[in-house]
């Protein structure tokens, strides 16, 4: 498992946890052990030694409370940086993980595993786990002294715990799948939620609160019951572990009380027992409850290692091209996001160095796919993609990435300031820089105006800006990183007017020199650039360079004509 | 307030969180009524076991027998009632999750345009499930050991009024140490929720942003700002362990001397002839019950008090007044829309007089801003972003209401809608076309809750959907992704037309539902559009030019005002702000035919 690679670390203060744990335990017994002699010694009339034993029991006293703040301290703790550099490292392999696993695990899912589940952890580790050590050591005492004292009495006492643990243990196993499935089951709900409190203007405009409501009643009765049959088997188990532990003490004292009437234990013995007795019952009973909440937590804990396994994007090694090769060349690359639903279907085509390509096509033909495929989001399930002569699954990722500037459809700005956000491009980045990538962006003229000049936060989505000044402050972030080869996605089209057509020069300014690869739906654009290639289908249907298409073409001259319509009347 | 001190109120506040739990609380106090039982039980069953034995009186051992049986048949009755307890924990937990989202979905636009969903996620979620630990864990904590102390305190008073004199001395002195010890445990976790709530809250933004996170080194400093607030939250829960174990050590103290003291005068006196060895054993074993007690009550107290200002997170969403949509949005908007009633003009679809409006505390967005749409036709709202346009369609939708002036729409006033016979006259479709992670033909049917198959497949044909929904295995039943990214932008935006068309609303909002789209289905889409306002009032917020040509009145809106106005032709010769946008973009359009 996973976390023992965690636990490992801890080893050294596990052991020391531990052993104050059990130094702890045996202080308690150490303290009976003295009451039985002082009992035994006053029945007999031989006490005399009461300086010693006053100061045996300061310093059991000592060594109890000392062990115990250690215990306690020690197991918290460790626990606090564990789960701490568990969470760090979830994070970590989250930027990391692939885009299949993200789209098949909802964000409210993994949201939940790291918060939600974390905590139960957490709950489990400040409240149970010091018993949970604890207690082995404390029953194993017991049942040692209570050997020690008699073995009759041991082996009566100890029938009841044989025979019904094992049923509340089987209880347990089933708790904890049945525990693995609601917290399954919770964070979808809270996903739901999330889902909902995303598109509230949708929601609150069609009116859906009464219906989405039903559905969410619908979804919170049915974890409600979920949690029931739960609690059902944990009362069951909790049953057991209970009748296991009054049953033992019950015979204990009954066979003991009949040992002792036929003389074949003295009453001393005996009541120095009973003194441990109640602690005895208590912790078995409350090892049932903690029973459970550990389960609860290593259900919880698989989860948050389901994250730490979860595949990572597959990397190779090469941190460079070949110098000569062509920038991107798609080589008969297949692909479907689901299975038996092709999105690319054998497409071949290349952008040389320096030169502009742009790809035109309907919609949902694939091409923003093109994009997300050279990124390394996906991988083709079939055919070969190489940039720069390296094919795609040699590239170290991150050298890989550091090709790329990419302007998406969808702009994310973080909510941190606008100046932040564009410095994301480069870090370490200077004032200066952030000024003029602002400013070739078009962007600065606004981003002056707004309340906060450049430390203006951007809100959660950005939606404190309008569309068109987040797509501007995402474009500055991309001429901030200044990679070799821009890919382009209808980057322009949220904007307005005016701004549109700044920004489009800006673009321009941006792509020359540079290897461009476009999803174009400008007639500018699609003009300007060195090479059209049209996808149809996932399939590339023709290319060539505007006039060539338009005097050859089968597909593009329709597909101009509606440019030129939608654009010019 | 004094976050420490209970008030009256503030616990009556706190009780109002769960209705309807009678049978909660009575189990809360039945427990360890049960318990206390059970341990009297058990303490009598010692007494009379060991007193049979010193006495060897076989009678009363058979007797004693009988005790035995009765602890174990009340020990399991007290498993049933747990369950029975926790069975109603569930309930309200059920309840309380519920009546929370009813909330929520009651509360005005501007509550979510001002708070980071992760927050109400948080809430809505976590901090409801820090509730059920208050009501499965934290009141019983109190409850339980408090009760169950001081029944054992009585009892021992009874069994020896002298020994129980010095248990009741012993537990007040513990009790107060323990107090003055746990204080700084107190706020203490909620702190640490706080602390909590930022690694949320970062957490989502990176879940969010992940595909840039990948492509921009510069973003790391994000997963750096979630590692920063996970150390944070992880320091103040190891300051809290600190404490904790503080406290702790000294509740080990105090159970041990309690124990031994109480042992040794005991034994003591049962030498002595004044008690019985009986007593002395049994008051024994009530005496680890008032050691549990005395050792958990400080710690408890805390939890309890932490109970109450967790519960205080989940109200700041319950003490957020809501908005009734149906009630006379008047009741909203009187103070500044008295001169509305004039006769309104039967052909007047939307309009807007001298509109004044601003956020809270900041700058006016809108300032005299006058707008009309006649019935059936449509006005098209254009100009630089940030100047006011989608401000227009918020308002129009009753997510914010204006300052002064005001609006008419199908020639009634604003204050005379409810807002759900306000938004039930509007199909909008948002900027970016948000899709909820149920079927094609669920979000479709959003539009009407009441529409049949048949009506959504009809939608969607008229959308232009209807073809690529086909090309799916699933057809109108996939399933679409979070936030409808599995689809192209195109296809969320048609399936997004589809949900108005089958609202069938007489009005309809447009903010730049045109953009992010490829030729092919722009042309899809302005065909659908086009279907789609046909005959219908229509405000949209336009930046495709042959939706600008199109429109009957176009409205150029600058900083919050309107400074040009007219139709495509007439604003072409006056020369002006328009002309100039359109020079603009044909120019970027097409610079190279000329």
């Amino acid at each position: 498992m996973e976390i023992l690679k965690y636990i490992g670390k801890y080893k050294k203060l596990i052991f020391l946890a531990l052993s104050a744990g059990a130094l702890c335990t045996g202080c308690g017994i150490a303290g009976s052990e003295i009451l039985k002699y002082v009992i035994d010694g006053l029945e007999a009339g031989t006490l005399t030694n009461i300086g010693q034993i006053i100061f045996m029991s300061i310093c059991i006293l000592i060594a109890g409370a000392g062990s115990a703040w250690i215990t306690r301290y020690v197991s918290g703790s460790m626990a606090t940086k564990m789960l701490r550099q568990v969470k760090d490292d979830a994070v970590v392999h989250i930027t990391g993980m692939t885009a299949e696993f993200m789209s098949k695990n909802r964000s409210g899912d993994i949201l939940s595993r790291l918060t939600d589940d974390v905590n139960r952890i957490s709950g489990f580790v400040q409240n149970d786990l010091i018993y949970v050590i604890r207690y082995p050591f404390l029953i194993i005492f017991y049942f040692t002294y209570l050997l020690y004292i008699n073995v009759p009495l041991f082996l009566i006492s100890i029938v009841p715990v044989i025979i019904c643990l094992p049923f509340g243990a089987a209880l347990t196993t089933k708790f904890k799948s049945g525990s693995k499935a609601y917290m399954q089951y919770s964070a979808d709900i809270i996903s739901e939620a999330a889902d909902i409190i995303g598109g509230m203007d949708v929601v609150k405009s069609y009116s859906l609160q009464d219906t989405l409501l039903k559905d969410y009643q619908k979804n919170v009765y049915k974890m409600t019951d979920m949690a029931i049959s739960n609690d059902k088997n944990q009362s069951k188990g909790g049953a057991f572990y209970q009748l296991s532990g009054t049953l033992s003490s019950i015979l204990c004292l009954v066979a003991g009380g009949w040992f002792c009437l036929q003389g074949r234990l003295t009453i001393g013995s005996l009541v120095a027992f009973f003194s441990l007795l109640p602690n005895m019952v208590e912790a078995i009973n409350d090892m049932a409850y903690r029973a459970f909440n550990s389960k609860v937590a290593l259900a919880a804990v698989e989860r948050v290692f389901e994250i730490l396994n979860a595949p990572v994007e597959p990397m190779g090694s090469m941190v460079s091209g070949i110098e000569d090769a062509p920038a991107i060349e798609f080589r008969d690359v297949s692909f479907s996001y689901e299975e038996g639903v092709p999105v690319l279907n054998g497409t071949n085509f290349k952008v040389p160095k320096g030169k502009t390509v742009a790809v035109v096509g309907a919609s949902g033909g694939g091409k923003s796919t093109l994009l997300r495929l050279l990124c390394g989001f996906y991988q083709p399930q079939n055919g070969s993609i190489l940039i720069e002569g390296v094919k795609l699954e040699d590239w170290n990722l991150e050298a890989l990435r550091s090709r790329f500037s990419y302007v998406s459809q969808h702009a994310y700005l973080f909510p941190v300031s606008v100046r932040e956000n564009i410095a994301m491009g480069k870090p370490g980045a200077g004032g200066d820089e952030i000024y003029m990538a602002a400013e070739a962006a078009n962007a600065s003229d606004f981003i002056s105006e707004l309340p906060e000049k450049y430390d203006t936060l951007a809100g959660e989505r950005g939606s404190r800006l309008s569309g068109g000044q987040v797509q501007r402050i995402s474009i500055a972030r991309a001429i901030l990183k200044d990679a070799p080869i821009l890919l382009l996605d209808e980057a322009t089209s949220a904007l307005d007017v005016a701004a549109e057509a700044e920004v489009q020069k800006a673009l321009d300014r941006l792509m020359k020199g540079r290897t461009t690869l476009v999803v174009a739906h400008r007639l500018s654009t699609i003009k300007n650039a060195d090479y059209i290639v049209v996808i149809e289908r996932g399939r590339v249907a023709e290319s060539g360079t505007h006039e060539e298409l338009m005097e050859r073409g089968r597909v593009y001259p329709k597909l101009y004509s509606i440019f030129a319509a939608g654009e010019e009347v | 307030m004094n976050k420490d001190k209970i008030t009256f109120e503030k616990f009556k506040k706190y009780l109002s969180l769960y209705e309807k739990s009678g049978v909660y609380w009575f189990c809360t106090l039945l427990i360890p009524i049960v318990e206390v039982f059970v341990s009297a039980m058990n303490a009598l069953f010692y007494q009379n076991i060991i007193n049979a034995v010193t006495d060897s009186d076989m009678i009363l051992f058979r007797a004693s027998l009988w005790l035995a049986v009765i602890v174990l048949t009340a020990s399991m009755t007290r498993r049933l009632i747990t369950y029975i307890y926790m069975y109603n924990v569930r309930q309200i937990m059920a309840r309380l999750r519920i009546r929370v989202m009813t909330h929520l979905f009651h509360l005005p636009m501007s509550y979510f345009e001002g708070h980071h969903s992760a927050d109400s996620i948080q809430k809505l979620c976590f901090n409801v499930e820090d509730i059920k630990t208050s009501l499965a864990n934290r009141h019983q904590w109190v409850i339980n050991p408090a009760i169950r102390g001081i029944a054992a305190i009585i009892m021992i008073l009874v069994l020896d009024w002298r020994i129980g004199l010095m248990v009741l001395v012993l537990s007040v002195v513990s009790v107060k140490i323990d107090m003055i010890l746990s204080k700084p445990l107190r706020g203490m976790s909620v702190k640490i929720q706080k602390l909590l709530a930022a690694c949320t809250e970062s957490l989502t933004d990176i879940l969010a942003g992940l595909n840039v996170i990948k492509m921009f080194p510069g973003t790391w400093a994000m997963v750096e700002k979630y590692s920063d607030a996970n150390a944070d939250a992880a320091a103040a829960t190891m300051k809290r362990f600190r404490r904790m174990s503080d406290v702790y050590a000294v509740e080990w103290i105090f159970g041990f001397l309690c124990n031994i003291v109480i042992l040794l005068i005991g034994v003591f006196m049962s030498f002595e002839g004044m008690v019985d060895f009986g007593t002395v054993v049994a008051i024994l074993s009530l005496q680890s019950t008032v050691s549990m007690f005395l050792s958990t009550i400080g710690s408890a107290w805390g939890s309890l008090i932490d109970a109450f200002v967790l519960a205080d997170r989940v109200f700041e969403v319950l003490d957020e007044p809501v908005q009734d949509t149906s009630v006379l949005m008047q009741r909203y908007t009187d103070d500044c829309l008295g001169a509305e009633s004039d006769l309104a003009a039967p052909d007047c679809g939307i309009k807007i007089r001298d509109a004044e409006f601003s956020y809270e505390n900041s700058e006016k967005v809108l300032s005299g801003v006058d707008i009309t749409v006649d019935r059936g036709k449509t006005a098209a709202l254009v100009g630089e972003s940030g100047g006011g346009k989608s401000t227009i369609v918020k308002l129009l939708l009753g997510f914010y209401q204006l300052n002064s002036g005001g609006i008419e729409v199908l020639g009634k006033p604003l204050s005379g809608y409810t807002l759900d016979e306000l938004r039930g006259n509007i199909a909008y479709v948002p900027q970016d076309a948000y899709l909820f992670t149920t079927s094609i033909k669920e979000n479709i049917r959003y539009g009407r809750l009441d529409a049949s198959d048949e009506e959504i497949v009809e939608a969607a044909k008229r959308a232009y959907a209807h073809e690529f929904i086909m090309e799916f295995p699933n057809g109108y039943d996939t399933i679409v992704g979070e936030r409808g990214e599995t689809l192209s932008g195109g296809q969320r935006q048609r399936i997004a037309i589809a949900r108005a068309f089958i609202k069938n609303a007489p009005i309809l909002l447009l903010d730049e539902a045109t953009s992010a789209l490829d030729a092919e289905s722009e042309r899809l889409v302005q065909k659908g559009l086009t279907a789609l306002m046909g005959g219908r009032t229509t405000l949209v917020v336009a930046h495709r030019l042959s939706t600008i040509e199109k429109a009957d009145m176009i409205y150029v809106i600058e900083s919050g005002k309107v400074c040009e106005k007219g139709g495509h032709t007439e604003l072409m010769e006056q020369g002006g702000v328009y002309r100039g946008l359109v020079e603009l973009s044909r120019r970027a359009c097409c610079e190279e035919k000329f």
